[in-house]
């Protein structure tokens, strides 16, 4: 449904707007591209429910940025995308393949940093996009592209491999509402963090 | 338990978070936020409100006021904020009365919403925005494909809305212009079942306005003359209230006006014409239909001051006109059947006194109505300083209010297509003036700045009470709600209750509580209880955060039961009843003073509705659910 893209990718924009604003406006009022870092990561998500039943757990590769607003402050960013399949077991005239694209941006909070170990929480929200293909894809008609906001939570603990460097490992618990039952995800991966 | 939780899980968000004023929409949120009134909405953002616990909602008889002069030339019965062509960026303040009483300029009402957007244009060039963008969530996804029966369905949205205004002022002449768009969309489970049966053209197609205002003022230092041009435009689904279903129209609605202030010394002229153009479209069952409102007035207010007291005297010449110049055919139906013009006029004396114990204030009026009466009006307000801290006042209110032109000559006709069931609604040029009784007992304590209490006790009857009868009803096998409805003069209505309001500031946190019993015996379509409270916290990064709880007890909508024979699409009936209400809402602020040209930048975030309870308020429509809107204002 184009307009749904639309009015999410709005919505997804202004998110960012939003987070980039509070973040260079709290410490600067300028977005100084130095405090900018990005990374790579990979991740592995638990499902529950009805997508455990159907389509199972899944990997999704990803990419990670961060703004440093302060020592303790970062604004985090990541989208990650992954491909489900649905279990052999069911009929492909009525269970979809799935693309799943997950951007997810909140806080991350440095409550225990030295030099070589960081110990965090980001809390934030989170935007699902899930691209329905196959046979059964026609069941929507044009509802095929379905967007959904969610709220998140990742502690983290990571490595200073260099000045330059660092490797963090995560878990996400995320929550993505969806009626009549919200899907619950659990990830852990890790990522390259490159500044 | 589950409850337990969340009230666990809302204090722990409290202790983290604060609050400021709360523009995330429209002027209908704002109006929401002040006290504990209904959204009685089927569509999110068109709310009609039932202030006033004796009012009805097919026949509200709640006054709006801009700038203190009445606009009431709404269509098909609706009463809401939105609708109104008012310069949104330029509110300066909003004044509520739940309860019956005068105010100036066609003033008796039962129960006000006054806006008032007379802020001090700025002396230099200023542009200011404001925009925001939000959705219900919950969308079904992949349950679509895993759960029978459950199909594809889009939640209420709100397409990216904002406004725009510049003002500036050049030597003794200031303006200021504004321009604004909102969308919304009228979707949901129980609404797209309708409405897609209704039109596949209108299905799905979002619900738009577009508000534009123009503002000249001439001031020196001894007269004041300004020009006011407003227009708001709506286009979409909706449900109005003299139709009761589910409606695809366009509707123009404008406000002209004059004010010469203090051309001679204290007496105020002002001219004033307020229109509605509404085309209702032809969809399935429903014939096309157009509908004209306007009003032309001449007010004069003149005040003076006699024996210490101060006086006003005011007037008013209305002329009100309504047809439908369309010509009646197999696809248009004649809404009003001829063309009609009625004049009302309103005379009021009012009087106020203060002392440094006490307060007195005194109105009284005559107003010659269209339906040729005479009716007259009083309104008393009498308040006693027991120390500086302590007051007790009293208020007792008399007020007639005649029926409208809808009321008295409207007709609409829809047929249940697919079966050979046709229903109509129609106003009675038999109805007669209703009045409304109101006695209220308050006392107030406020020992400083950072404690009020206020504690109102209230009774109020009102005689032939204006509202539309359900003659026969059934639910059609889409699941809406048809009747026969004709407008009356319904037996007299009585209510008592009590209102406590609390608030309290300590440091950064402050806290508001407001309570409402009401007795609803012979109003069961009124809650009971209402109960707003809302924790504000002023956060270190120039950021407030708000939490709000609200609940509203159950309700009965008699005129909207039907039996389980006529019910073609459960076959179980419906009792009217509404289940109780309760609903949290979280508001997050940031401000930023400067970013590069923009100054004052406020960033919103709200979460409302935070725990998916299906809240609704009326029979009709969608239930609300969890939505979350960023909004953006600045100045440049």
């Amino acid at each position: 449904m184009p307009l749904n893209t639309f009015y999410d990718f709005m919505k997804c924009l202004l998110l960012i707007i939003y987070f980039l604003f509070t973040a260079s406006v709290i410490h600067s009022q300028e977005i100084e591209t130095e405090r900018i870092s990005w990374g790579l990561s990979i991740n592995y998500t638990v499902t529950e429910g009805d997508l455990n039943k159907h389509w199972g757990n899944f990997f999704s590769p990803g990419i990670h940025f961060q703004y440093d607003i302060n020592e303790n402050f970062l604004f985090d960013a990541s989208v990650s995308a992954s491909y489900l399949k649905p279990f052999t077991i069911y009929n492909d005239n009525e269970i979809p393949s799935i693309t799943l694209i997950n951007s997810l941006a909140g806080i991350e909070c440095r409550f225990a940093s030295t030099k070589n170990f960081v110990l965090s929480i980001s809390p934030g929200l989170s935007n699902s996009t899930f691209i329905f293909s196959g046979k059964a894809a026609n069941k929507v008609e044009s509802n095929y592209i379905e967007h959904e906001f969610g709220f998140f939570i990742s502690p983290a603990f990571g490595f200073n491999l260099s000045e330059k460097f660092s490797l963090e490992f995560f878990i996400i618990q995320q929550i993505i509402f969806s009626s009549p039952d919200y899907l619950h995800l659990t990830s852990s991966g890790l990522r390259f963090i490159i500044r | 338990m589950n409850f337990f939780i969340k009230i666990i899980f809302t204090l722990i968000i409290f202790n983290s978070l604060t609050l400021s004023q709360n523009k995330e929409t429209r002027i209908s949120d704002e109006v929401l936020s002040y006290n504990n009134l209904n959204n009685a909405s089927a569509t999110y953002n068109l709310p009609m409100f039932l202030n006033n616990s004796l009012d009805n909602w097919t026949s509200s008889r709640i006054k709006f006021f801009i700038d203190g002069i009445s606009f009431d030339e709404l269509p098909l019965n609706f009463k809401s904020p939105n609708l109104l062509p008012i310069d949104y960026l330029y509110v300066k303040e909003i004044n509520l009365s739940p309860f019956t009483g005068i105010k100036n300029f066609s003033g008796v009402s039962k129960g006000y919403i006054g806006i008032n957007h007379f802020k001090e244009i700025p002396d230099s060039f200023v542009i200011k925005i404001h925009s925001y963008i939000g959705s219900e969530t919950g969308d079904p996804l992949i349950h679509v494909f895993t759960r029978e029966n459950l199909k594809q369905g889009n939640k209420n949205k709100i397409p990216l809305s904002g406004s725009f205004a510049a003002s500036n002022k050049i030597s003794d002449l200031s303006y200021r212009f504004s321009l604004g768009y909102y969308g919304s969309f009228s979707t949901g489970s129980i609404n797209d079942n309708i409405i897609g049966s209704k039109s596949t053209h209108y299905s799905g197609k979002q619900n738009k306005q577009i508000s534009g205002n123009l503002l000249l003022q001439f001031k020196d230092s001894k007269k004041e003359y300004s020009l006011s041009a407003s227009a708001i435009t709506y286009y979409g689904w909706d449900v109005p209230p003299f139709i009761s279903a589910f409606t695809h129209f366009e509707s123009y609605l404008y406000s002209i006006r004059g004010t010469a202030k203090d051309i001679i010394d204290g007496l105020t002229l002002s001219l004033m014409n307020n229109a509605s153009v509404t085309s209702i479209h032809k969809v399935r069952g429903m014939p096309a239909a157009e509908i004209n409102l306007s009003k032309y007035a001449l007010l004069t207010d003149y005040n003076f001051r006699l024996w210490d007291i101060n006086f006003g005297v005011s007037s008013s010449v209305n002329l009100n006109l309504a047809g439908s110049p369309k010509k009646a055919d197999s696809t248009i139906i004649k809404f009003f059947k001829d063309d009609y013009k009625a004049d009302d006029y309103e005379f009021f004396i009012s009087s106020f006194l203060k002392k440094k114990n006490f307060f007195f204030d005194f109105k009284i009026g005559v107003n010659y109505t269209i339906k040729d009466e005479f009716n007259f009006s009083a309104d008393l307000n009498f308040g006693y300083f027991i120390s500086k801290e302590n007051l007790v006042s009293i208020e007792a209110t008399s007020v007639a209010s005649s029926p409208n032109l809808t009321e008295l000559y409207g007709s609409y006709l829809l047929n249940d297509f697919g079966t050979t069931d046709t229903f109509t609604i129609s106003g009675n040029n038999n109805l007669i003036s209703e009045r409304n009784n109101h006695l209220g007992l308050q006392y107030s304590f406020q020992p400083d700045d950072n404690i009020n209490f206020n504690l109102k006790l209230f009774a109020e009857r009102n005689d032939n009470p204006i509202k539309q009868n359900t003659l026969n009803s059934k639910i059609n096998n889409r699941g809406e709600i048809y009747r026969d409805a004709v407008y009356i003069n319904a037996s007299s209505k009585n209510t008592a209750g009590i209102i406590f309001n609390f608030s309290y500031s300590i440091g950064k946190i402050n806290f508001f509580s407001s309570f409402t019993y009401t007795d609803n015996s012979s109003i069961p379509y009124y809650p009971r209880i209402l109960l707003h409270n809302k924790l504000i916290f002023n956060l270190p990064i120039n950021s407030d955060l708000h939490l709000a709880f609200k609940y509203s007890g159950k309700t009965k909508w008699e005129d909207f039961e039907v039996e389980s024979i006529n019910d073609e699409f459960s076959g179980e009936g419906y009792s009217g009843e509404i289940n109780e209400n309760f609903s949290f809402d979280l508001n997050y602020y940031q401000y930023i003073k400067q970013f590069y040209f923009l100054h004052n930048v406020k960033l919103g975030f709200t979460i409302q509705n935070i725990f998916n309870n299906r809240v609704r308020y009326l029979p009709v429509g969608n239930f609300l659910e969890r939505r979350i809107i960023f909004s953006f204002s600045s100045e440049i």
